[in-house]
């Protein structure tokens, strides 16, 4: 069997299988023991129903065109700037707010400049970049934890040192 | 009068110095949002929903609406400079409005944009006001099987009138039954998919990650990835602003069909501002008697595009405020947003919290006539706008993302959780599965359930009982109607298209 849209066949197993998954979970949770009450499996089983039949349907009657969503590329660059998510979230945790902010805000505005600082040097860019990160996290830092008092992470690593 | 004295207090309020910050600043945050292409100001308004749980609801709700309105009528300053709409709802002012660039008169486009924007939302609201009431005295004598039948149909309306491939709307609608049933169950309060055992879950997926990372992180990181936001810088000088008396003389039947099909279309669930935009331009080039000049600068086509925009606006308050149903993203940020503080968005919200309703309509009044003012008065600041540079707008939006994240749950759960919806958002876009049907069910899926359950067990006839009554059969039909035909329009279409090809 030739498959006419890899992404949709793709995406039709997927459905079958996580609507299989979903459906043997929500057979093991209890009723509610109220009467008439259908029980807290009814809703999932009805989403996991509707997506194995749409599944199903991706499958048997696939889109034609199949349209590239992004070049090799620009995967790149989107893993890179994920990769500052995931890393703003580690620094959070080790950092604390006060420091992870700065840093990250440093280079996300350094990879961002790429788009509209054209004409400008590494190093002008680099300069820029800083400065935006330390005022921007100061101004963050009084925002957020003086003026709102909002409960931020301080930081395991900094726990740890001021303990010491 | 008691709504008379509701609308005073509301006026009050906002004509303090707080009040009119919040309107000002809301409204021109929006219309800047709303001008650059790609960000919106509903990314605006996901950011400040954490921060909003420090604020007095009344007047979060206050800053929400003008943001909504500024944002909307800012739309169309990118696609009358640029030719790229700011946000989608503007996209048909693209077609003509950028012709008038293109020739050397962006500032007739852009007065006469700026002025349909006003005379769209404001009566809208207006049209609001007058119907939220009666259709809110209606909707408090409805049952749980009324009103479960009603969210039933909203959803499937979404998906049957959205556009995009419907089976991948119905995936996005099993994914959000499932990830809004992740917790506390809503009758016994029992715990669901508490996966790992951990008990974050239990509080299920916190609806501000959901969007944070749905929107604003999955956006910026798009917008990077294709390196979209190199080739818009923008070197035209506009002109003041003229008052478009003849152009709005020679179409003002235009303005008012077009006003109707926006608050109409604003007032069905999922449709909102583009769908309302591409209807009232469509109608009116169909119509019009210079239909060759569309889409080579027919004033037309700008006014027709702006006024339903805009006009959606109010026709979407009907639903949210009288029923609790959002009609865009929009709403469901606004239903998010009252949630922080603990307040239920339904059909007793008008009853219940009046100065919270009068607030959102005095503050969408005043935030129209604050956009007038300042699209008019500082209208060659427009091409400004547009310059602004993206890496520290995007690097600051990042950020106020995440850290609303964390603050929504005070803990790096919702951090994760809007990570993993940023993903999400990224793998909707790479399969095409459209992400406002998800987003609606997952936000109606829990009163869905509550009021089916509920339904079921205080009648002695079960499923059976959503057919019994009138109202309710109603909607579910109108719902399963809607939904076929939003699969079988494109079927029909196809024959159709085969048949005239045989003729031919």
């Amino acid at each position: 069997m030739k498959i006419k849209n890899k992404k949709d066949f793709g995406l039709g197993v997927f459905c079958i299988l996580f609507a299989a998954l979903i459906i043997y979970l929500s057979l093991q949770l209890k009723g509610s023991g109220y009467d008439g009450d259908p029980g807290p499996k009814m809703f999932p089983i009805i989403g996991s129903v509707i997506m194995a039949v749409c599944g199903i349907a991706l499958i048997i009657a696939p889109e034609k065109e199949e349209k590239v969503f992004l070049t090799k590329a620009q995967w790149k660059a989107a893993f890179g700037l994920f990769g500052m998510y995931v890393a703003l979230a580690l620094l959070l945790w080790l950092l604390g707010f006060m420091f992870a902010v700065p840093i990250v805000l440093f280079i996300v505005t350094f990879m961002l400049s790429k788009l509209s600082v054209k004409n400008a040097t590494i190093k002008h860019r680099l300069i820029i970049s800083l400065i935006f990160g330390v005022v921007g996290g100061a101004v963050l830092y009084l925002a957020y934890i003086v003026g709102l008092k909002a409960q931020m992470p301080t930081g395991l690593l900094i726990e740890l040192l001021k303990k010491r | 009068m008691e709504v008379l004295g509701y609308f005073v207090n509301a006026l009050k309020e906002l004509c303090s110095l707080t009040g009119f910050i919040y309107v000002v600043i809301g409204t021109l945050a929006g219309v800047v949002l709303g001008a650059i292409p790609g960000l919106g100001s509903s990314t605006l308004m996901v950011v400040l929903l954490p921060i909003s749980y420090r604020m007095d609801p009344v007047m979060a709700m206050a800053l929400f609406i003008s943001i909504t309105i500024g944002g909307m009528s800012g739309g169309c300053i990118g696609s009358i400079l640029l030719g790229i709409p700011g946000t989608s709802s503007s996209l048909c002012t693209v077609f003509d409005g950028y012709e008038f660039t293109k020739q050397g008169h962006p500032s007739r486009a852009l007065s006469n944009a700026v002025f349909a924007n006003f005379l769209g939302n404001v009566p809208s609201v207006l049209l609001a006001i007058a119907c939220c009431k009666v259709v809110a005295t209606w909707a408090v004598k409805l049952g749980p099987w009324e009103y479960a039948a009603l969210c039933f149909c909203a959803i499937l309306m979404v998906v049957g009138l959205s556009k995009g491939n419907m089976v991948k709307s119905m995936v996005g609608v099993g994914l959000a039954i499932f990830l809004a049933s992740v917790g506390e169950d809503p009758i016994n309060a029992s715990g669901r998919f508490l996966f790992f055992g951990r008990i974050e879950f239990l509080d299920g997926f916190n609806i501000i990650s959901v969007m944070l990372g749905l929107f604003a992180a999955k956006i910026i990181l798009l917008e990077y990835a294709r390196q979209e936001k190199t080739e818009n810088a923008v070197d035209v000088k506009v002109e003041g602003f003229k008052f478009p008396a003849k152009d709005l003389w020679d179409n003002k039947w235009l303005v008012v069909r077009s006003w109707i099909t926006g608050a109409v279309i604003g007032f069905l669930p999922g449709l909102g501002g583009p769908v309302a935009a591409v209807m009232a331009y469509s109608n009116e080039k169909m119509i019009s008697k210079e239909k060759e000049k569309w889409g080579h600068g027919h004033i037309g086509g700008v006014l027709a595009a702006e006024t339903s925009n805009n006009a959606a606006i109010g026709g979407a308050l009907i639903p949210l405020l009288a029923l609790g149903i959002p009609g865009d993203a929009a709403g469901v940020q606004f239903i998010a947003a009252l949630n922080i503080h603990g307040i239920q968005i339904g059909p007793m919200f008008m009853r219940e919290q009046p100065e919270i309703v009068y607030m959102i309509f005095v503050g969408a009044l005043l935030s129209g006539i604050v956009v007038l003012l300042y699209e008019t008065l500082g209208m060659k600041t427009f091409p400004a706008l547009l310059k602004i540079p993206y890496h520290y707008l995007y690097s600051a939006v990042i950020m106020l993302a995440f850290i609303g994240a964390y603050m929504s749950t005070n803990s790096f759960y919702g951090l994760i959780v809007a990570i993993c919806c940023c993903v999400l958002g990224v793998l909707f876009d790479c399969f095409g599965i459209p992400s406002l049907p998800f987003l609606m069910t997952f936000i109606l899926s829990p009163l869905l359930e509550l009021r089916i359950r509920q339904g079921m067990s205080s009648s002695n006839n079960g499923i059976k009982e959503f057919f019994l009554r009138p109202i309710s059969c109603f909607f579910i039909i109108l719902g399963i109607l809607v939904l076929l035909f939003g699969f079988l329009s494109p079927l029909f279409k196809k024959l159709k298209k085969n048949k005239a090809e045989e003729n031919a």
